[in-house]
């Protein structure tokens, strides 16, 4: 961005770099392509997912369409005869922004499923499940079926993380699935994705904050009476699984920072023992020592500002600005806490309905042939075809 | 010729890299050169894991003395990453513009200015570049230099030892990794800084060792035998022997001779044989010897006591980074 930069100005500001010793974590963020492309409030998250759907649906009609008049053109005695059954509007029946909501959740289930397969560790796991979704912002289940499109995201997360799996043998473990389908499909993601690989994910920060928080709570001497480094310990391994549950799982990551969904584990575990940490850090009770690391910097303040207040603590001092900062992280947090827990839930049976509706909107002629073979079924000519 | 796409035309090869082959390419539609590196598709694995890499690594290196990517394409058997593009390499730089190789030390300072900002905001962004040399530094016809081909680099966030030991090309690879050091970091692409660093003012390799045993030889012929008394823990090294001939270290000004002395000391941080010892990329830009670049007027160059600076700039270097980067496995 900065490539105007001309070599004058930036040679005069080198010589003061002193205080700024460190690139923080925080300021890598702020220029990783995550932040710059991925990160949404959300309202425009929600605004891009409907478009990649409308965009999907709109494709999936035309092809239908070509597909429908290429079969009547090939065979136009059904479409005279049940005119009324086979026309575009009633057969077309393709997924609603809700319903392919629900089939990615259940597919980004799969792929944790089909990483601990392999048992890759959880930074493949994590970037497999944010490229899925990014692919999905773009792209639609009207268009790529998730089936494949997930095991090509698990495969590409692999080499990105730099963990070597064969395709052989990657292929072979899974059921129905060609070496050529996936391959097929790693430049399309790839693209998808606008090549930009590096994901910033919320378990370094989470260790970050376990590290500081043993300086903040325990050191010089322990600040509360029933916290020393076990439960801490504790409260880092219920954070990590709370990581994987949930915030893999949900949307979080392209609306909150990396360590604003860290916090929000935390404070979803053990809200005393998180609160109190962040209260040391944000108001100073008393001279603190702290780690510099990701706390205390502005990765506490999100890109975007929190709607409501729901019920935060007493507002007596408000002017103080950081009460304010306080305050304003844990609205955050909570709300990041809040759309963790927001993972629909669906039954079996809705699932194998979105399926099969998906499975009909790739595939126009089966639904069209199926269609005409029900309508006219005493035609054996028809029928063979279909078959 | 036949263009690689439609959008470039394919022009002359420029070279091989690590896993690819370069092209010079020109934009049918602006005219505009770029260099156009093409990766042959494996059938066997598809995208070969060195360019998810590269690709990775390059769109988030967004900086002046870092090669810009434009574009990835994507034909049949092929994947073509759209460099902007460079004139020569420095290897190339220094055979056409040298004196007998050995480039006028203004341009050296210039050069290596660069090239230490562009270590600078890799280390700054968790990233090793592991492959530096001058075939791998591009210079355009501006005198920009910018660090390219990063299909061996490695975002050095979390696991921190399970690389291999078979990186960095031979001559400008660091003591500590031909020891057998797997867990090496930021001062690894620093040693090769400085080895650039000489042979650009002689026009030389400093190092030009043949095979790993060779090159460290070279190397303690040049700067000392290594100790536990001069390096405690070498003796833990993998490749450590207690046979080695014992040279003692030479005075690097016989070495470069037409390198003034603030630019031996800067060399000489540079080349320090202790991994820990290694100056950062951060410290070196604030050299003494690069003060009429970063302080062009006189009025702050007299302000900036390189004195002072330089003793305020000594971080506590290892400090949390250390701890955080050690992370999950």
């Amino acid at each position: 961005m900065d490539r105007n930069g001309k070599v004058k100005t930036e040679a005069e500001q080198d010589p003061q770099p002193v205080k700024k010793q460190q690139v923080s974590n925080d300021d890598l963020y702020r220029r990783s392509t995550q932040y710059e492309m991925w990160s949404y409030t959300a309202e425009s998250f929600e605004e891009t997912r409907r478009k990649a759907n409308e965009s999907g649906r709109k494709a999936a009609t035309e092809k239908f369409n070509e597909v429908f008049e290429s079969i009547r053109q090939k065979s136009p005695e059904p479409f005279e005869k049940f005119k009324e059954e086979l026309n575009p509007e009633k057969l077309l029946d393709l997924l609603t922004y809700e319903e392919e909501t629900k089939y990615l959740h259940y597919y980004s289930r799969s792929i944790i499923q089909t990483c601990n397969h392999f048992k890759m560790p959880t930074q493949v796991r994590a970037t497999a499940v944010s490229f899925f979704k990014k692919f999905y912002l773009v792209q639609s289940v009207s268009e790529y079926h998730p089936k494949n499109i997930l095991y090509t995201c698990v495969f590409l997360a692999a080499k990105s993380e730099n963990y070597f799996i064969s395709i052989e043998s990657f292929v072979k473990a899974l059921v129905k699935v060609l070496t050529k389908d996936i391959l097929d499909l790693e430049f399309i993601v790839l693209q998808s994705l606008k090549f930009t690989l590096m994901v910033h994910h919320p378990f370094r920060p989470l260790y970050g904050f376990f590290l500081d928080s043993q300086a903040v709570l325990l050191h010089p001497s322990p600040l509360m009476y029933d916290v020393n480094i076990d439960t801490l310990g504790s409260l880092y391994d219920k954070s990590k699984k709370w990581l994987n549950d949930y915030a893999l799982l949900s949307d979080v990551a392209f609306l909150f920072t990396p360590p604003q969904i860290a916090l929000a584990a935390m404070y979803d575990i053990d809200k005393r023992i998180t609160d109190r940490y962040l209260k040391k850090v944000f108001l100073k009770e008393q001279k603190l020592e702290v780690i510099d690391e990701e706390p205390k910097e502005s990765g506490f303040i999100k890109k975007e500002e929190p709607e409501e207040a729901e019920g935060v603590e007493p507002k007596e001092d408000k002017k103080d600005p950081q009460r304010e900062q306080y305050e304003t992280l844990v609205k955050t947090i909570r709300r990041c806490i809040r759309i963790a827990k927001q993972i629909p839930e669906t039954t079996k049976e809705e699932s194998k309905n979105i399926d099969k509706k998906c499975f009909f909107t790739l595939n126009p002629t089966r639904l069209i042939e199926k269609r005409v073979t029900k309508l006219s079924s005493p035609s054996p000519e028809i029928k063979q075809e279909a078959a | 010729m036949t263009g690689s796409s439609s959008q470039f035309q394919q022009l002359e090869k420029l070279g091989e890299g690590t896993y690819a082959t370069v092209y010079k390419g020109r934009n049918r539609s602006t005219g505009a050169l770029v260099a156009l590196k093409e990766i042959n598709l494996d059938s066997e694995e598809g995208t070969p894991s060195t360019a998810i890499r590269e690709i990775s690594l390059m769109k988030e290196l967004d900086y002046e003395n870092i090669v810009t990517l434009y574009d990835v394409i994507h034909t049949e058997n092929k994947l073509t990453l759209v460099f902007e593009y460079m004139d020569k390499d420095l290897k190339k730089y220094m055979e056409v513009h040298g004196n007998q190789g050995a480039l006028d030390l203004k341009i050296v300072k210039s050069f290596m200015f660069q090239l230490l900002k562009g270590i600078m905001f890799c280390h700054d962004n968790r990233v090793l570049h592991r492959d530096l040399k001058p075939q791998n530094l591009l210079i355009n016809s501006k005198g920009e230099l910018k660090l390219g081909d990063f299909g061996l680099a490695r975002a050095f966030g979390i696991p921190f030892n399970t690389f291999s030991n078979e990186v960095v090309t031979l001559w400008y690879r660091a003591p500590d990794v031909l020891l057998g050091s797997r867990a090496y970091t930021t001062s690894i692409d620093i040693w090769s800084a400085g080895c650039i660093f000489a042979e650009m003012c002689t026009g030389k390799p400093l190092f030009p060792g043949t095979a790993n045993d060779d090159q460290l030889i070279k190397i303690f012929r040049l700067m000392g035998t290594p100790n536990e008394r001069t390096w405690p823990g070498i003796s833990q090294y993998a490749n450590y022997k207690s046979n080695w001939q014992i040279f003692v270290p030479q005075d690097l000004r016989f070495i470069v001779p037409n390198l003034d002395s603030m630019g031996l000391n800067l060399l000489l941080s540079l080349l320090q044989m202790r991994p820990e010892a290694r100056i950062t990329a951060r410290q070196a830009l604030q050299h003494p010897w690069f003060h009429e670049i970063t302080n062009p007027t006189p009025l702050v160059h007299q302000l900036n006591d390189p004195y002072q600076q330089n003793q305020s700039q000594q971080p506590p270097q290892h400090s949390h980074q250390h701890i955080i980067d050690q992370q999950y496995q």
